[in-house]
C-alpha cells in the first residue's frame, strides 16, 4: 500500500523520466549534427533529470525486484538510444548516398 | 487544377467526410466539456452520456476516413497505375457515410431504454468507443474488406510491390481482422472488455500506428524528399519496435477488469518499453530535418509533421508512461489523467497526420509546380489549436493529479471521495480551463477551415527556400 505522497512523487516521475529521455535524445542528436559541445553538455542535463527520475522509481519500496531490475533495463535503453539510433540514421543516410553516387556512375 | 487519378477523386471524398466529423467531434466535446461545468445543461435532450460518445465515436471514424482517405491519395503514386475498383472504392466511400449518419441519428433519438438482443443489433452494442450496433459494425468490417482488395488488386495489376506497400497490405489486413474482435457478446464482463480492448488498444497501438507510419513516410518522401530507401529502412525497425511493444502492450489495460494476475507483469513490461521507439524517433525527425534543412515546397505540411513527430512522443510517450507502470495505475485509472493523455495522443499522432495529408493533396491541387504552399492562416490555426491543445491537456492532467491524490490515494476510491475530488477546486477549476480552450480549439478549427478554402489560391510566386 502506497503513501499518497509516494503516489504522487511516481506520477510525476513517470512523467519526467521519459519526458527528459526525449530531451536527451533530441539535445543530443542535435549537438551531433551540429558538432556543438554546448548542446551536449546541454542534453547531459537531462540525462542527470532522467537518472534522478529512474533512481526515485527504482529506489521506491512500491516496487519489487522484477520492477526495480525492468526500470533499471529500461533506464539503461534511454541512455543508449541516442548513441544507438545515431549509428543506425547515419549509416542508413550513408548507404544511400553511395547507392545514389552509383546509380550516377552507371 | 491537376488531372486527378480516380483514386484520388475517392480519397477526396474521404477527406471531405472527415472534416465535417472533425468538427462535429469539437462541437460534442465541448459540449460534454460544459456538461461537466453544468451538468444539468441539456439533460433529458443531450444527456452527457451521448455527446461523450458521439465526441469519441465522430474522433475515430474522422481520423479512419482520412486515413483511408491517406491511402487512396498513394496508392497511384506508390503503383504507377490507378485505383482497380474505382466504383467499388466509391460504392464504400458512400456505404460508410451513410451507414455513419444512421448511427448518429440513433444514437439521438433512442437514447435509453433496455438492451437486448434487437438494441445490440439496431440500436447500440453499449461497448465504450465502439458503441456501433452490430448492423454497423458488419459494414465497418465489409468497408475496409472493400479497400483491403482495391489496394491488394491495385498492387497486383501493377506488378510493382513498395516496402511502405508491403507493410500497408499486412496492416490492412489486421486493422479488419482486429475490429471482428468487437463484436463478441458474452454476459461476463471481464471476457467481454477482454475481447473489446483487442480493438481499442491494438487499434490505436499498434495497427493505425503502423499504418500512421506508412502514410507519414509517403509524406516524408514528397514534403521533404526524404529517399525512399530511408523511409523504408526506417519503417521497418519502428513496425518491429511497435509491434514488438505494443501489442503486449495491451495487458496495462487487462490491469483492473478480472484478468489473470500475470497481466500485471506482461502489461507492466510491454508497456514501460512502449515509448522507446517514440524516443527513437526523435533521433531521426532530428536528423532528417537537420540534413534536409528543411528545404521544402509545402510549409503547412512540414510543420504538421514536425508537430506529429513530437506530438506523437509527447502524448503517447511521456503522457502514456507516467501512469502505465500498475503500482501506479492502481490509483490513476479511471481519472480525468487517462483523458489527458488521450486528448494528446490522438492530436499528436493521428489529427496531425491527417492534417498533413489535407495539405499535401491541397498542395497536388493548387500549386503543383510551385509556388510554396504558404499563408499566415495556417499558422494562426496551427499556433490556435497546439495552445489549446496544450492548456486542454494541462487541465486535465492537473485534475488528473488532483483526483489520484485526493479520491484514490487520501480517499480510497468509495463513492463519497469521487464526489469530495469533483468539488475540490483542483478538479472543478480545471474543467473550466478545458472549456475555455475547447472553445479556442474550435475557433482554430474554423480558421483552420478558411485556411483549407484559399490557401494557394493568392500565393506570390517565390523561390523555395528554407522553412
Amino acid at each position: 500500500m502506497s503513501s499518497p505522497y509516494e503516489v504522487v512523487v511516481l506520477l510525476a516521475a513517470g512523467f519526467f523520466y521519459i519526458l527528459s529521455a526525449g530531451g536527451y535524445a533530441f539535445f543530443y542528436t542535435y549537438a551531433r549534427l551540429r558538432e556543438e559541445d554546448k548542446f551536449l553538455y546541454f542534453s547531459f542535463i537531462f540525462m542527470g533529470v532522467m537518472l534522478y527520475c529512474a533512481y526515485l522509481m527504482i529506489g521506491s519500496p512500491v516496487f519489487s525486484s522484477f520492477w526495480k531490475g525492468l526500470l533499471s533495463f529500461a533506464t539503461l535503453s534511454y541512455l543508449l538510444i541516442p548513441k544507438g539510433m545515431w549509428w543506425v540514421v547515419v549509416r542508413i543516410h550513408r548507404l544511400e548516398e553511395e547507392e545514389r553516387k552509383r546509380s550516377r556512375i552507371t | 487544377m491537376e488531372r486527378l487519378y480516380e483514386s484520388q477523386k475517392i480519397a477526396l471524398l474521404y477527406f471531405s467526410v472527415a472534416i465535417v466529423l472533425f468538427g462535429a467531434q469539437l462541437l460534442f466535446g465541448l459540449i460534454a466539456a460544459y456538461q461537466y461545468i453544468n451538468p444539468d445543461f441539456l439533460y433529458g435532450v443531450l444527456p452527457f452520456s451521448i455527446t461523450r460518445m458521439l465526441h469519441i465515436n465522430a474522433m475515430v471514424v474522422w481520423l479512419l476516413m482520412g486515413f483511408i482517405g491517406g491511402i487512396y491519395w498513394l496508392l497511384p503514386s506508390e503503383t504507377g497505375i490507378d485505383v482497380v475498383g474505382a466504383k467499388l472504392g466509391k460504392l464504400a466511400w458512400f456505404l460508410l457515410t451513410t451507414a455513419v449518419g444512421i448511427v448518429v441519428l440513433v444514437y439521438i433519438f433512442k437514447q435509453i431504454g433496455h438492451g437486448n438482443f434487437f438494441t445490440i443489433w439496431f440500436i447500440t452494442e453499449g461497448r465504450e468507443y465502439i458503441e456501433a450496433p452490430r448492423w454497423a459494425d458488419i459494414g465497418v468490417v465489409a468497408v475496409m474488406l472493400m479497400i483491403y482488395f482495391n489496394v491488394i488488386a491495385t498492387v497486383f495489376r501493377s506488378g510493382r510491390i513498395t516496402g511502405l506497400l508491403g507493410v500497408l497490405l499486412i496492416d490492412l489486413l489486421a486493422l479488419a481482422g482486429l475490429y471482428i474482435a468487437g463484436m463478441f457478446f458474452t454476459p461476463n464482463i471481464t471476457q467481454d472488455q477482454f475481447w473489446w480492448w483487442w480493438v481499442v488498444h491494438l487499434w490505436v497501438e499498434a495497427t493505425w500506428e503502423v499504418l500512421v507510419g506508412v502514410l507519414m513516410g509517403w509524406a516524408l518522401m514528397h514534403v521533404l524528399g526524404t529517399p525512399r530507401r530511408i523511409i523504408e529502412g526506417w519503417l521497418y525497425l519502428e513496425v518491429l519496435l511497435v509491434f514488438g511493444t505494443g501489442i503486449l502492450g495491451l495487458g496495462h489495460h487487462y490491469y483492473w477488469i478480472g484478468t489473470p494476475e500475470y497481466w500485471l507483469g506482461i502489461g507492466g513490461f510491454f508497456s514501460s518499453l512502449e515509448p522507446i521507439p517514440l524516443v527513437a524517433m526523435i533521433v531521426h525527425a532530428v536528423y532528417d530535418a537537420g540534413v534536409h534543412k528543411l528545404q521544402t515546397v509545402n510549409r503547412p505540411a512540414l510543420f504538421w509533421i514536425f508537430l506529429q513527430a513530437f506530438g506523437n512522443f509527447f502524448g503517447a510517450g511521456v503522457w502514456g508512461f507516467m501512469h502505465t507502470l500498475p503500482q501506479i495505475n492502481l490509483y490513476s485509472h479511471g481519472t480525468q489523467m487517462a483523458a489527458s493523455h488521450g486528448h494528446l495522443a490522438f492530436f499528436g499522432a493521428y489529427v496531425a497526420t491527417n492534417i498533413v495529408f489535407v495539405y499535401i493533396i491541397l498542395q497536388h491541387l493548387r500549386a503543383p509546380e510551385g509556388p510554396i504552399l504558404d499563408s499566415r492562416t495556417w499558422k494562426v490555426a496551427y499556433i490556435g489549436m497546439i495552445i489549446s491543445m496544450v492548456g486542454m491537456v494541462g487541465a486535465l492532467l492537473v485534475a488528473g493529479f488532483a483526483q489520484t491524490f485526493f479520491e484514490r490515494a487520501v480517499g480510497g476510491a468509495t463513492w463519497q471521495d469521487y464526489i469530495t475530488a469533483q468539488m475540490h477546486p483542483w478538479v472543478s477549476v480545471p474543467y473550466l480551463w478545458r472549456f475555455g480552450f475547447g472553445v479556442l480549439f474550435l475557433l482554430s478549427y474554423l480558421v483552420l477551415l478558411y485556411d483549407i478554402a484559399t490557401i494557394g489560391k493568392r500565393v506570390p510566386s517565390v523561390e523555395v527556400k528554407p522553412a
